[in-house]
């Protein structure tokens, strides 16, 4: 038996729309996830994270590939995986006529816990999520991030071995999200392993201990968030506003990052001092800082899309 | 321990419980889910009271209670739907140990509650207007018990090619109000013209109805040989119920 | 509210904006005179002399039904879409947006209505003052039916809380009073509650207007036509201050 939680080998999957047209959302890919990870899938709207999510986690059969999850034959035999893994989907809503309190203990009642188990989960994952003073409000009533909570509790009260989170922190607030993300981390103490996908560049960095960046059902790149910012060209980031004019002397230093008129450069600590001197010459405003995820992450889909282009 | 890879949560455990606390929850907690599903029949009744022979009445009253429990089949649609596609819950019971079996009887029973309550008041009005032997009851009950199966599991069957909340309505129209009608739930079968009675013949209420019509020895009701339409019915059921899980889409693309 | 200040910006588009969304289901356009086609199968089944009646009934029935589309309608598109924060915060007015969800709802169910419509044509023929009436009832009862719809649709979180309100609503008023069948089933003293409720009412004005189908006295059929005038009306009028007033969350 594999002692990785999650293995994917070649995964294709195309959707045939009406009128016969074909989009293909995955194209072949291959990830593997180990025990008691952390893993992070970022892309673009469209890019195949969904898809890929799901595939893994039995809820959409696959064009070609295959998935282990624990050894396991995921998508020959479903059920011998499903009990070792839970799921919260992405846009997921809890069931409006329930409250927080009893939407995760039914839910953990039909997975099978003993009442009295599920009733201790239940309280744990709702203090874990921060809503004990809503679990006893009709979920009707509750704003949109408490809903999402309510959604992740009802998943992560059943510890199960691999969970796969589809952007669960969407519409919390930043103090609900750093609390989410200081319990998916306490799940993988306890030996979960998570994947996640996320459009929050800073979720990926301060959570996911290893990402892949997917673009157009392939995947990109696969590393640490280090690793990542490594790869494209330097450890700092000068930023020079309204630098779109000397556009053509700023790529000569690096990788540029474009944001509208200002110019993000990505470069080694030997040359941040060149590209102030050219930016003071210019009358432009230039800042340094170190380079974030997010510019590795529009560096590496940029050179994806212009190479595809 | 989450980190021992072996099913964290056995097969087992209080998945009836749980969806029964899901669908008493959605009566008592919305007035009009309790309310609706106890007059519509009696609605109807009216009507048919007001337009047939008086002597039809108690077969009205048993058609009343046939066709709710087939419209269960209705709800199961909606919500079955609703929970795929609006709130998404059923990833979280698809990618868990529950299978699709124990789910649907999980979405039927949480459906069978709010239906109870009309079940169980047509059940004294006929006892009022005609009373029923035990085996009456026997029979009728257990024509219950298969009708609600087998239409469940066509409403979840349907529900998984429902491609937005918007065809529910439609679908659920078509499948279950067409079916009700060709039946003869409300009349007697003598009273549709010969293509129709066969054409009746092929689905499995219609021998339900002529089962307990006939068992209860209920004016209007055609003579008919009760093993025969009990053996039909649970065979077309038994096709019925087979067919649907079948083509019950637990998992897209399957 | 002055009728003066209403306002009727966007009316015209919005229409067609609805009419668009309802021409893509098809399949709902077409499945919704399946319990007409039943309740008229019992009629024909079992009281074939009363088919005249069923018919106009089930004309005005249709006519009814179309409220319960925008009902649902609405609570959708504000509950699952969250798109009428879109046309509210926009030049579009909220009367506007009633309206026009209302009249493209209508024109896309048309057709089934029309169908049934030359069925009664057929079985049993209407006179041209008759006709004028059933038109006449059927706005009336579009009037009051839509804003009920539109109404009662702002109260819901939960698009299937609606569910249930909708059948009772349509059963209560299409089924209960002598819509489908002649008032003369009814004991005569309920026949000015019977001729209160918008839908029997209407039935029962179609139905004298033809002659010979029903014998109501003047006063009662007068009854029947004012209640039918005001509650459309005042419905309505109701409904476009709703509107408006519901278009801001308080």
């Amino acid at each position: 038996m594999s002692a990785e939680a999650l293995v994917a080998r070649d995964l294709t999957k195309t959707y045939t729309l009406r009128g016969g047209i074909t989009v293909p959302a995955l194209r072949g890919v291959s990830l593997t996830i180990h025990p008691g990870e952390r893993f992070a899938l970022l892309g673009r709207n469209g890019a195949g994270k969904t898809t890929f999510l799901r595939i893994a986690s039995t809820l959409l059969v696959p064009s070609s590939g295959t998935v282990e999850v624990f050894g396991h034959d995921a998508i020959g035999d479903p059920d011998s995986v499903r009990p070792l893994l839970a799921v919260v989907p992405q846009e997921g809503k809890p069931f409006f006529h329930l409250t927080p309190r009893e939407q995760v203990y039914t839910y953990l009642c039909a997975r099978g816990f003993s009442r009295a188990t599920a009733k201790a989960r239940t309280e744990e994952a709702l203090e874990q999520m921060g809503l004990e003073e809503v679990a006893d409000r009709l979920s009707v009533t509750l704003s949109g991030g408490q809903r999402q909570r309510t959604v992740v509790a009802t998943v992560i009260a059943t510890e199960a071995p691999l969970l796969f989170l589809d952007e669960p922190t969407i519409g919390m607030d930043p103090f609900a999200r750093r609390g989410v993300w200081e319990t998916f981390r306490r799940l993988t103490r306890r030996g979960s392993t998570i994947l996640l996908t996320t459009h929050y560049l800073d979720e990926a960095e301060n959570l996911a201990q290893r990402l892949a960046i997917v673009e157009r059902g392939r995947v990109l790149v696969v590393g640490t968030s280090e690793s990542l910012k490594q790869q494209v060209g330097g450890t700092f980031r000068v930023s020079v506003g309204g630098g779109s004019r000397i556009r053509p002397q700023l790529a000569s230093f690096g990788n540029l990052v474009e944001d509208g008129e200002a110019v993000h450069v990505i470069v080694g600590p030997e040359r941040v001092q060149e590209i102030l001197a050219l930016s003071v010459r210019e009358g432009l405003a230039a800042t340094v800082g170190p380079v974030t995820l997010e510019e590795a992450f529009l560096s590496v889909v940029g050179h994806s899309i212009n190479e595809e282009s | 321990m989450a980190g021992t890879v072996t099913a964290s949560n056995a097969p087992g455990g209080a998945l009836l419980p749980a969806f029964g606390l899901i669908g008493w929850r959605w009566i008592s907690r919305n007035p009009a889910a309790a309310i609706a599903p106890i007059l519509l029949p009696f609605i109807f009744l009216y009507f048919l009271r007001l337009i047939s022979p008086p002597a039809y009445f108690p077969l009205e009253i048993v058609g009343a209670m046939l066709f709710t429990t087939q419209n269960i089949g209705n709800w199961v649609l909606g919500d079955s739907a609703t929970w795929r596609i609006e709130t998404r819950m059923q990833d979280l019971f698809v990618a868990s140990p529950l299978n699709k079996v124990r789910y649907l009887f999980g979405i039927a029973l949480s459906n069978l509650i709010p239906a109870a309550p009309a079940l169980i008041v047509l059940a004294v009005l006929l006892e009022l207007e005609y009373p029923v032997s035990p085996l009456g009851w026997a029979v009728l009950g257990s024509c219950i018990l298969v009708l609600w199966i087998l239409f469940s599991s066509i409403g979840i069957a349907i529900s998984s090619r429902v491609r937005s909340q918007r065809e529910i309505w439609p679908v659920g129209n078509l499948t279950f109000t067409f079916i009700g009608m060709l039946s003869p739930l409300y009349y007697p079968l003598t009273v549709l013209p010969p293509a129709w009675q066969a054409v009746s013949r092929f689905f499995p209420t219609t021998y339900a109805a002529l089962l307990v019509q006939g068992t209860l020895g209920l004016p209007g009701a055609v003579p008919s040989d009760p093993y025969l339409d009990a053996g039909l019915l649970v065979a077309l059921a038994v096709v019925g119920t087979a067919i649907a899980l079948r083509l019950y889409r637990w998992r897209d693309g399957d | 509210m002055a009728l003066a200040r209403i306002r009727w910006a966007g009316t015209g588009e919005f229409t067609l904006t609805e009419l668009r969304v309802q021409l893509h289901e098809g399949l709902a356009i077409v499945t919704s005179m399946v319990v007409q086609a039943v309740l008229l199968t019992f009629v024909v089944l079992l009281a074939r002399s009363i088919l005249p009646y069923a018919l106009i009934g089930a004309v005005l029935y249709s006519v009814f039904m179309l409220g319960q589309r925008v009902q649902n309608e609405a609570a959708y598109i504000r509950i699952d879409h969250k798109l009428s924060d879109l046309y509210h915060a926009s030049p579009l007015s909220a009367e506007g947006y009633f309206v026009g969800m209302s009249a493209g709802v209508l024109l896309a169910y048309l057709p089934p209505i029309l169908v049934l419509a030359v069925v009664l044509e057929l079985v049993a023929p209407l006179g041209a003052v008759a006709t004028l009436v059933l038109i006449a009832t059927a706005a009336a009862l579009w009037l009051f039916t839509c804003s009920l719809g539109y109404v009662i649709s702002t109260f819901f979180r939960d698009n299937r809380a609606i569910w249930p309100y909708a059948s009772l609503i349509t059963s209560a008023f299409g089924v209960l009073p002598p819509v489908l069948y002649p008032i003369r089933f009814l004991p005569g003293y309920w026949h000015p509650i019977a001729m209160l409720l918008p839908t029997s009412s209407a039935a029962c004005l179609v139905e004298a207007a033809q002659g010979g189908l029903v014998a109501l006295s003047a006063p009662t059929l007068a009854l029947g036509a004012v209640a039918l005038l005001v509650e459309a009306v005042g419905v309505f009028l109701f409904a476009l201050y709703w509107a408006r007033r519901s278009a801001q969350e308080r």
